[in-house]
């Protein structure tokens, strides 16, 4: 039987099973679950390919991005095109059931796109993986801004993504000091790109085990009968809420445990079963702990081989200082848990004991060392009667995975330097990269074809091959065809932004983005002071020569961070007054483009032309998003940073466009606090000026207090150095416009930024670690 | 200076001359554009030639490119002098204009009424038909103007104007303006509104008014249908212009091409404000002056417009009027030209430089009449009354207007030297219309209705050019909006229902304009006829104005009165040599009528009302 016949008696055949339609009275929804139904089918036998005699890496981590999962793995398979012609017999437009498809819920931002990332490198090289995570029901809170506030609403994702869900039948008891609860779990087929293999992404949900309470029911106390339900179900429900009150950190704490309790009794059950008892862990496993959140899970694996195995603490503290690693995705103060004992008590009391055991072979082990008071001091991981977490990651595990060289020097906020500064040599930098897969092959098929169409294959399995692009930078034609791709997207984007928003975009004009998620150090802000002095310079004459551009935003922000939702109010103000003002010649357009998911982002992110990057270098993290829009043609505009050194350096100064102090000089006028805000700003007429042009708005024009952001700049001193880069940033942008101007050396600055981005491939982050594992 | 010629584009198809006069720049470069979006132009130097110019000939059929210069490499305008451009005057185009004409559209040339006999209609574009009630298609734009449509069983558009009987239709600018986005989807918008007194490129046409403002040439087409479909009914246009200022100042075109030159200063440093939206035009120098006559015999010769409005005509000295009048009359001896006669702010301009009440006389142009319209319904937008509101203290004000406003009533009431220097009216777009001026005035009371009626007929039945706003003949309301300049259509479109709700108005009207025309000799006379053949009927009450003019067809009797109630009157008595007349009642309360007046003794007028007779010499 052909693909295409095998394919529509799957269709009839699942539609008779599950809405009892005929193909041709099927709705879209009914279509989507059909033909992932058949996906389904396809992808079975690739379950049972594994790696024997390889190790297994299990992956702990709060958030993940898969994105929309019909579509990538129909590229995955490669059957796309099939489907597509075979629905297009039927009269059917996959790109509708596509769009019907929703995100997996469960990431927010860099996080949960580089453990994306580091899964599609793992199980596209081949290894054998299981992701663990939570299945947040209600999502990751929708975002979305109401007069330029954002709100954030239920996100329900799982009605539509339930499709790809496998109940494997797995339940985990979890106990808490007033409740138990059981974990299920529930797989995600994880495809690797057209390799036939699949890893599963396993997410936990809250079973509530006792169910409602039927006496307070039956004398119709509605309320009381769900409550101890709903709270119990409330674990899985959302990610992130604000975490101001000690209620709200104690559900967090709550939240962490039975995320890291269910994943580790599953590996335990794993690997038990598998070795019968539990033996040649060190050997056989890895267990990544990304970022701060899943840390309880080392004190939690040395309290259940204790409990199940009755291995002592310190066998089990040996094992676990060989399988877990650590991996640290920012050095802001908020990225490291820091519970107090009596929240601890409260809450998960039986975790204390390993932890206060950990604690004590730190300090025999300092004190055989000689250690000062001050480091011990320091390095605690029990002090003032709270658990210092990243202490706890970094003593109990093999490895602590930095980002980027310069993360070992900023760790003020943790205790990190201090290691460095007693000789502690387990940190490694992991350098991670983009995932070309989803962010070329899968995202801008135009530009892989063109690339196949020159160098043959489109960074598959070589990503570095890419290089070989170099050789057409003088190429006037595939220069022309480059940026002829760049305009089809950016026409896409601007009739899809008119649709949907209402507002017309010129599509030649300069596509500038910034996304990220809203935080202070990411300086949207510094972003949005430039683009406001252009605006008050148009003001002044509106003649004056500027290419036109189009900026977009996208980001979200914390439900709790005050701050960022300011700035996020003050750039919906700002997009107002700009957008509705005639009179500026439609030089610049702002677009706020709300509720950014993994699917927006590529449309976003292939119509991209500059990119901008001015997070402060002082406190910057990873350097793999700047690499999605490199590999996509776009030119970066960011800080001199430990983030994008290494890019600078491939790139250089023509393809790159830096502003700003490097890390080592931010780093020197940050130790020697010799900064002043108010001298900046006395001391910068333009900033005065455009200080005041602010102040003169009317508020019918720009109903925003803009001494909100006065307020936050000169409160904390300028912290994130506003009024110190504003000018470089702006000249910065003075080259990118001329720069942008000349046709050819743009195109090739793009062609460029592509063909170097190879060699920032993810893959290579990950074989460089599978080296140092098995080397 | 030498005359400068050929500035902004002189295409053919082998090849375009563009030429722009900047004298204080050093470097001009012409920025060729295939889509007007695109923001990476070709770039083109200019050579710098005689008398400040700048100028460049570029090979090749450039028809439907776009164009911009770039100054000192610092600044990027569109031309002045463009003819054509984009959507929302982003870009100037190059145009062929020569295959913009509808089919015999320069050969039906311009209408040929003199300015004496001219009965004016002024609309906005937009008014006229964006109402779902005026059943055309394409509403509130150029095409829409010039269809006949119907509400209910009533004609709407074209025939309505038609059917009225005006000469002329005057229309709110239709040249480019800034205030309204032009897309298409955006027109009627509550926020998209303007009468567009906001001009930003003199020579080319306002695109929200085109049914594809993307495509240069369609709006100039569908303006010349406008023309021409208006033409074919022998109604001439008139355009609202707007020279005496620009939208914005420090950045215009003008203004960065050549900072300082166009417009008047106190000091020499800011802009003088005489217009009110802050600039005023420095119609008195050398190349503004050129400018504003090129710009007229652009639209003249271009376009066949029959006569121009304009606006705030106190800040164009009066040499460039002058100079205007003789250019116009020269293609078109026929051109209606008038204006307002005041400034809105003071002016650096000389106040005996100023086209204002008075210094129009013997100059061939006209003015709207201040006084009589003020003195009919009373001063500006609040609760003043005038005579028609009973205050009986403007009575020789209202018969100075009545009289042609020539100093017959009175020789301090002495403005025009012809009676045809006067505009007749009693509402423009401006300020409230009559029928809110009169709710105002007087309260919502039924006798609004009357007085209205009597408005028009005192107005088209006064020596000077009558003149109405669109819906004046149908008891159009807006809403109590002082100035609706960018109101929502909610207040500015006409609603044709009004014309089903008080026909009995519109019939009226008609008939009044109807009997004007029919007895035009007798309402456009000569100050020196005036003096021969009008006369004031004595002895009359003060709230009934009565008078009598001599003619071929005898002698017309006018009588208006404002009283509320009917009154009587001996017209054998009033009448000189009445006793040789034959009566006949020609006009009255229900428009037109022809019967034989016998109860001379005993003629009653009804409340608020104008009755006319025509006194026949017995045989």
């Amino acid at each position: 039987m052909n693909f295409n016949d095998r394919f529509k008696e799957s269709l009839e055949l699942y539609l008779k099973v599950n809405s009892g339609k005929e193909i041709e009275d099927a709705n879209t929804g009914d279509l989507y679950f059909a033909i992932c139904y058949f996906v389904r089918e396809m992808i079975g036998p690739h379950w049972s390919n594994k790696n024997e005699g390889k190790k297994k890496y299990y992956s702990l981590s709060f958030e993940y991005q898969p994105g929309k999962l019909l579509e990538k793995n129909l590229v995955y398979l490669n059957i796309k095109d099939k489907i597509d012609g075979a629905l297009k017999n039927m009269g059917i437009s996959l790109d509708e059931i596509i769009s019907f498809d929703k995100e997996i819920g469960i990431g927010l931002g860099g996080l949960g796109s580089m453990t994306d990332a580091n899964l599609d490198s793992m199980t596209s090289l081949g290894f054998d993986t299981v992701a663990y995570g939570i299945r947040y029901e209600k999502g990751l809170l929708k975002h979305n801004l109401d007069k330029g506030e954002q709100i954030e609403s239920p996100q329900n994702w799982l009605e539509v993504a339930k499709a790809w869900e496998y109940d494997i039948q797995k339940k985990y008891k979890i106990t808490f000091k007033d409740f138990e609860l059981e974990a299920k779990a529930f797989d995600y087929p994880y495809l690797g790109h057209r390799n036939q293999k699949v890893n599963p992404l396993r997410l936990w949900a809250v079973d509530p085990f006792e169910d409602i309470d039927m006496e307070a029911l039956s004398s119709w106390d509605l309320k009381g009968a769900f409550e101890k339900y709903n709270i119990k179900k409330s674990l899985s429900s959302f990610l992130y809420l604000n975490e101001k009150t000690v209620e709200a950190r104690k559900f967090r704490l709550s939240q962490e445990y039975f995320f890291i309790s269910a994943s580790i009794q599953d590996i335990i059950s794993i690997e038990s079963k598998k070795t019968k008892g539990i033996k040649n862990l060190e050997k056989n496993i890895r267990i990544e702990i990304n970022d701060t959140h899943p840390i309880l899970a080392i004190p939690e694996f040395i309290r259940l081989l204790k409990e199940q195995f009755n291995i002592p603490y310190k066998d089990s503290l040996k094992i676990s200082k060989e399988v877990f690693t650590y991996t640290t995705y920012s050095v802001l103060e908020e990225s490291f848990n820091v519970w107090e004992i009596d929240l601890i008590n409260e809450t998960i009391p039986q975790i204390m004991e390993p932890i206060k055991y950990i604690d004590r072979e730190f300090k025999a082990l300092a004190k055989d060392k000689g250690f000062s008071e001050d480091i011990l001091n320091q390095l605690a991981i029990i002090k003032d009667n709270k658990v210092f977490m990243s202490n706890i990651a970094v003593l109990a595990s093999r490895r602590v995975d930095l980002l980027t060289n310069h993360h070992v020097k900023l760790f003020n906020y943790s205790n990190l330097k201090t290691y460095s500064d007693i000789g502690y040599d387990g940190f490694y930098v992991r350098n991670p990269g983009v995932n070309q897969r989803r962010w070329l092959l899968k995202s801008n098929r135009e530009l892989c074809q063109l690339i196949e169409s020159l160098i043959g294959s489109c960074s598959k399995d070589n990503p570095q091959a890419l290089e070989k692009l170099l050789a057409f930078e003088d190429d006037f034609e595939v220069l022309k065809k480059l940026s002829e791709i760049k305009f089809t997207h950016k026409e896409n984007l601007s009739s899809y932004i008119y649709k949907n928003m209402g507002i017309s975009i010129n599509p030649y004009s300069i596509f500038d983005m910034q996304i990220n998620r809203f935080h202070e150090y990411k300086r949207q802000l510094l972003n949005a002071l430039r683009i406001s002095q252009d605006y008050f310079l148009l003001k002044e004459n509106s003649n004056y020569k500027m290419a036109p551009r189009t900026y977009f935003f996208a980001g979200k922000a914390n439900p709790g961070y005050k701050n960022a939702k300011t700035i996020i109010s003050f750039i919906h103000s700002l997009a107002k007054l700009i957008n509705k003002d005639r009179f500026i010649q439609e030089k610049i357009r702002i677009i706020f483009f709300e509720d950014i998911g993994v699917d927006s982002s590529e449309h976003l992110i292939k119509a991209t032309e500059v990119h901008e990057s001015p997070s402060l270098s002082l406190l910057n993290t990873k350097s793999s998003s700047t690499l999605n829009f490199s590999i996509n043609g776009a030119v970066t505009v960011g800080t001199n940073s430990g983030k994008h050194s290494e890019l600078i350096e491939v790139l250089g100064d023509e393809n790159f466009i830096s502003f700003g102090l490097s890390s080592s000089e931010d780093i020197l006028e940050e130790n020697t606090g010799t900064y002043n805000a108010r001298a900046q700003y006395y001391g910068n007429e333009d900033i005065e000026k455009l200080f005041k042009n602010f102040y003169k708005l009317s508020w019918s024009d720009f109903p925003f207090n803009f001494r909100d952001i006065e307020d936050m700049i000169f409160e904390k001193n300028d912290r994130y150095r506003i009024f110190r880069d504003l000018e470089s940033y702006a000249q910065a942008h003075k080259k990118v416009e001329e720069r942008y101007m000349n046709t050819n050396r743009w195109n090739k600055m793009a062609l460029n930024c592509i063909a170097y981005s190879g060699r920032f491939s993810n893959d290579l982050s990950i074989r460089a670690l599978e080296n140092l594992e098995d080397g | 200076m030498a005359e400068i010629k050929n500035l902004g584009i002189s295409y053919n198809k082998e090849y375009t001359d563009f030429k722009i006069w900047a004298p204080s720049r050093n470097q001009v470069d012409l920025l060729l554009y295939t889509d007007y979006r695109q923001i990476r132009p070709t770039k083109y130097p200019m050579d710098r030639v005689e008398d400040g110019c700048f100028y460049t000939r570029i090979e090749g059929n450039l028809d439907g490119l776009f164009y911009r210069y770039l100054l000192n490499n610092k600044y990027e305008v569109t031309d002045p002098y463009s003819i054509g451009s984009s959507i929302n005057s982003l870009k100037s185009a190059i145009i062929n204009l020569s295959d913009t004409d509808p089919e015999g559209f320069r050969q039906r040339s311009y209408i040929k009424v003199p300015h004496k006999e001219a009965v004016i209609y002024e609309v906005h574009v937009k008014d006229f038909s964006a109402h779902d009630s005026s059943g055309v298609k394409n509403k509130g734009r150029f095409l829409g103007f010039v269809q006949s449509g119907k509400c209910e069983d009533l004609q709407t558009g074209l025939d309505h104007i038609e059917s009225l009987g005006v000469t002329h239709v005057h229309l709110l600018p239709v040249a480019d303006f800034l205030t309204v986005d032009e897309r298409p989807e955006k027109f009627f918008d509550d926020d998209n509104y303007n009468w567009g007194y906001d001009p930003e490129l003199f020579n080319v046409l306002e695109g929200s008014y085109a049914t594809n403002p993307y495509n240069p040439k369609n709006r100039i087409r569908e303006f010349k249908t406008l023309v021409d479909e208006l033409h074919k009914r022998n109604i001439g246009v008139v355009l609202d212009v707007v020279y005496n200022h620009t939208y914005k100042s420090i950045d215009s075109n003008f203004n960065t091409i050549y900072p300082g030159y166009y417009y008047r200063s106190f000091d020499g440093k800011n802009f003088a404000n005489g217009s009110g939206t802050g600039n005023e035009m420095a119609s008195e120098k050398e190349m503004v002056r050129a400018f504003i006559i090129d710009s007229l015999k652009f639209w003249q010769e271009e376009y066949m417009i029959d006569g121009f409005r304009f606006d705030l005509m106190g800040l164009i000295d009066k040499e460039t009027m002058g100079l205007i009048r003789d250019e116009l009359r020269k293609t078109n001896p026929y051109s209606l030209i008038y204006g307002e006669p005041w400034t809105a702010q003071d002016s650096p301009l000389a106040y005996e430089d100023r086209v204002l009440v008075g210094s129009q006389k013997s100059q061939e142009i006209a003015i709207f009449n201040p006084n009589f319209r003020d003195s009919l319904k009373g001063l500006g937008d609040g609760p003043e009354r005038g005579y028609l509101q009973g205050n009986l203290s403007l009575i020789d004000q209202v018969k100075e207007g009545i009289s042609g406003s020539i100093g017959f009533v009175n020789d301090n009431f002495w403005i025009c030297d012809e009676p045809w220097e006067s505009i007749n009216y009693y509402n423009s777009h401006d300020n409230l219309i009559l029928v809110d001026k009169l709710k105002l005035s007087l309260g919502d009371v039924s006798e609004n209705h009357d007085i209205s009626m009597l408005a028009t007929s005192i107005i088209m039945t006064s020596q000077g050019i009558p003149f109405l706003h669109a819906g004046n003949e149908f008891f159009r309301d807006k809403k109590m909006i002082r100035n609706s300049y960018r109101s929502p259509l909610e207040v500015n479109a006409i609603d044709w229902n009004y014309k089903k709700t008080y026909f009995d108005m519109f019939k009226y009207t008609q008939d009044i304009i109807s009997l004007r025309n029919e007895f035009k000799e007798y309402f456009t006379l000569s100050s020196k006829e005036i003096g021969e053949k009008f006369n004031f009927i004595e002895e009359l009450p003060e709230d009934i104005i009565g008078y009598e003019i001599e003619g071929t067809r005898g002698k017309l009797i006018i009588f208006h009165t404002i009283k509320w109630d009917a009154a009587s009157i001996d017209l054998e008595k009033l009448i000189s040599q009445g006793k040789n007349l034959d009566f006949r009642l020609i006009f009255d309360k229900s428009g037109s009528t022809n019967r034989p007046e016998t109860n001379l003794n005993n003629v009653i007028l009804s409340p608020i009302s104008t009755k006319i007779f025509l006194g026949e010499r017995k045989v």
